[in-house]
């Protein structure tokens, strides 16, 4: 499954970041029922519902040729050396804790071909908690489990023979019950209590499924059908409705709000300037005297953090290494939402080297972590004048603003910089960044103007963007101009934009111009097609 | 060691763009001296820069021609045939037998290509047994650290039996004096099934026999799960 897992990330890294966002409760309908598949109808493929990644020899498809009720069952077929493997994977609400019970009815052709399927968590399908939770597979004709780390055979498995598996997962605990019954028997096959989940963890969440051949070993050749899929919860729980095909929340929306999330995350800017951690030129040419301007260099990269606490360097040189230890320190300490550590080590930092700038604007943003937004705000007033018109500062601003969610700040901080017409390194980070709290604030207009505007001061330098035509697009579709949005998006593509969310973007907009076709298209080239083999079987 | 994994990716295209005058002078010696043809067309493929693709579309026979011109190469141009054998990931007993020779060698990067692409050329017991040799053993840190990433991440050829005695020895090097081993060691087996049962490499040592008496249960238990 650890495959499954590499080629999810290679191949769709949007698609898991949608799937992070679109699962987020809406609370409209409250139910227990988290899948109900059958089969027998339309499956719209989606983050919400289903993807098939079928991109070899192999197919995932639905098939009237066997079933356990209804009139379809899905059919998984791989094929040995076609360097890949065909998957059905499933997505639902995020548990954490409770219990989860499982149904499914399941049938193979040759008991001899390995199939896996598994529940997994936000860490996919690596063997890790809230990774891989609950692991069946077959193997030389006999079915096994993955609990505890290790394979435990179960049954022997009989071909065209549909098994009804019902498994009672108790999230908390890490383990589960887990029944077997062969289609026409009601005493069971098998009845197990109490199983520890594949890792080993308690408390491992779950929040996806997934029916495939071999685990990357490209051997199998496996035909097997699953019918009857149904996941619940013990108690009831939020869930929004559907608003589009296969998915419960538009992706452009999902998107938004995942890069709100990321936006509002308070982090260190870079020191870049000598001027920055309070060197002077000639303090610089000491350090250098001393043969100390690597250790500089690391510490301003912050790649000898650990263990520079207290550098060496004698006198002034000394002070000014060590402050700029502990501010990497302090940097580090953020990053990981330990806001009051990183205060302290950017105040030592600044009481040892009053004259540095970037220690008290770090500050200042560990204190809008810990949500002192006014102390913190009052800081950036009295360092103004350190700063004058360095970007990082409206950057600085912005990220106070964003996080207090006062908005009109962030876009005042952002507005001068991001307008401005000359290049430096950090100006496209600025003008995403601009573009963003226009979005946010809903100045969807402003902001389609702002993305058209830097498009066309591309355009004027020879270069094209797909990039900033793909954002022109975004404003559009969100202030419901679809029309504009879908032209925005085609000229993105024109010019190179191929990427998951680009597609599920157009998708998103075909869907709000009522073209269903296209719709479809568009969402099915990232999470592929659940549909009956046409011709021969 | 994951981050260190992708950096290894870069390793071949850096030795490439770093080839002196004298590596070229020598590569073109050696390829008056082989007198192979598919010899020659298998090194345009892969010098000046590899193309796996192509090497991969001819299949698995192309294995034993890399594993002859890997015995023909340069030190920097073994590690890319190293990487190309790792990325291929196809059973090769004549890789297995090139790359072994080299599986102590000090040149850096020719040691971490070897380490990295011996167990996704053989599942063969002496492939683990030099590994795990390396990750207790070696005077080099950088390689202890590397082998145990390969014994982490590129078994892939093993089957449950051979899985037992990898744990086996993993778990044997739970009590190893050096605490860069036992640490290393613990993160392959949380990596390789999930889990650490507590192991602690820096905790007190009873309390680590402690732990270490819980895996050997499991493993125990593993063994007999085997034999069901």
């Amino acid at each position: 499954m650890a495959a499954v897992a590499r080629r999810v990330s290679i191949a769709a890294p949007a698609l898991s970041l949608v799937l992070a966002l679109a699962a987020a409760p809406g609370g409209e309908t409250l139910s227990r029922s988290l899948v109900q598949y059958s089969f027998d109808d339309e499956l719209a493929t989606g983050p919400d519902t289903v993807a098939v990644f079928a991109k070899a020899d192999g197919w995932v498809r639905l098939t009237p040729a066997f079933r356990f009720s209804g009139y379809r069952s899905v059919e998984i077929h791989d094929v040995a050396g076609d360097g890949r493997f065909p998957e059905l994977q499933g997505y639902f609400a995020l548990r954490k804790s409770g219990v989860l019970y499982v149904h499914f009815a399941l049938m193979t052709a040759d008991p001899f071909e390995t199939f896996n399927l598994a529940l997994a968590g936000p860490r996919w399908f690596r063997l890790e908690k809230d990774g891989i939770a609950f692991w069946l597979l077959s193997r030389e004709g006999h079915l096994y489990q993955y609990s505890d780390s290790m394979p435990k055979k179960l049954i022997p498995l009989r071909p065209f023979v549909w098994y009804l598996i019902d498994l009672a997962y108790d999230i908390d605990a890490g383990k589960y019950d887990m029944t077997l019954r062969e289609e026409g028997s009601a005493a069971p096959v098998l009845g197990l209590k109490e199983q520890i989940n594949a890792p080993n963890q308690a408390g491992a969440a779950v929040d996806k499924f997934s029916f495939i051949g071999d685990t990357g070993e490209d051997t199998s050749g496996v035909t097997y059908y699953v019918d009857d899929v149904v996941i619940s919860a013990d108690r009831p729980m939020a869930q929004a409705p559907f608003v589009a095909p296969g998915r419960r929340k538009l992706f452009v929306d999902a998107w938004n709000e995942y890069e709100k999330l990321a936006g509002s995350r308070i982090v260190c800017l870079p020191a870049q300037e000598l001027i920055d951690v309070g060197l002077t030129t000639e303090a610089a040419e000491e350090l250098d005297r001393q043969g100390l301007l690597p250790l500089l260099e690391d510490l301003l990269e912050g790649s000898a953090a650990d263990g520079a606490t207290n550098p060496e360097g004698s006198g002034d040189t000394g002070r000014h290494l060590e402050a700029i230890a502990r501010w990497n320190r302090g940097c580090a300490a953020l990053a990981s939402g330990r806001a009051d550590r990183a205060l302290r080590w950017f105040e030592e930092a600044s009481g040892a080297v009053p004259e540095a700038r970037v220690y008290p604007l770090s500050a200042a943003l560990a204190l809008a972590r810990l949500g002192k937004f006014e102390e913190a705000q009052a800081r950036m007033a009295a360092l103004g004048r350190a700063w004058r018109s360095d970007p990082r500062f409206a950057v600085a601003s912005a990220m106070i603003g964003v996080a207090a969610g006062d908005l009109d700040m962030a876009e005042a901080s952002l507005r001068s910089p991001a307008l401005e017409t000359a290049e430096t390194e950090s100006s496209d980070a600025m003008r995403q960044r601009y573009f963003f709290v226009l979005l946010w604030k809903r100045w969807y207009q402003e902001a389609e103007r702002f993305a058209a505007q830097v498009v066309d001061r591309l355009a004027e330098k020879g270069q094209t963007s797909s990039d900033w035509l793909e954002r022109a697009g975004d404003a559009c579709l969100l202030s419901g101009d679809h029309a504009a949005a879908l032209s925005w998006y085609e000229r993105s593509r024109k010019a190179g934009g191929s990427s998951s969310l680009l597609l599920t973007k157009l998708s998103d907009a075909h869907h709000l111009a009522g073209n269903l076709e296209k719709e479809r298209e568009c969402r099915e080239a990232v999470y592929g097609s659940l549909r009956e083999a046409t011709g021969m079987w | 060691m994951n981050a260190s994994r992708s950096s290894a990716f870069l390793v071949p295209v850096l030795l490439l763009a770093c080839s002196t005058a004298a590596a070229s002078d020598r590569r073109a010696a050696q390829q008056m001296e082989a007198t192979d043809y598919g010899e020659q067309k298998l090194r345009a493929l892969l010098f000046p820069s590899a193309d796996l693709e192509a090497i991969r579309a001819q299949g698995r026979g192309v294995l034993a021609g890399l594993a002859k011109l890997y015995e023909r190469s340069t030190e920097d141009e073994k590690a890319v045939i190293a990487w190309a054998f790792y990325t291929l990931g196809w059973k090769s007993a004549e890789a297995k037998r090139v790359l072994m020779a080299d599986a102590h060698t000090p040149h850096e990067a020719l040691r971490l290509q070897v380490q990295w692409a011996l167990g996704r050329v053989s599942n063969d017991p002496d492939v683990v047994d030099v590994l795990v040799g390396n990750m207790r053993d070696d005077a080099n840190p950088l390689f202890r650290d590397k082998a145990a990433c390969a014994l982490a991440h590129d078994q892939i050829h093993l089957t449950e039996e051979q899985k037992v005695r990898l744990y086996e020895r993993l778990i044997q090097a739970l009590s190893d004096p050096k605490p860069q081993v036992r640490e290393i060691a613990i993160k392959v087996l949380g990596i390789q099934t999930g889990q650490t049962k507590g192991f602690n490499p820096g905790a007190p040592p009873a309390q680590r026999e402690q732990r270490i008496r819980e895996w050997q249960r499991w493993l125990e238990e593993y063994r007999s799960q085997l034999q069901l």
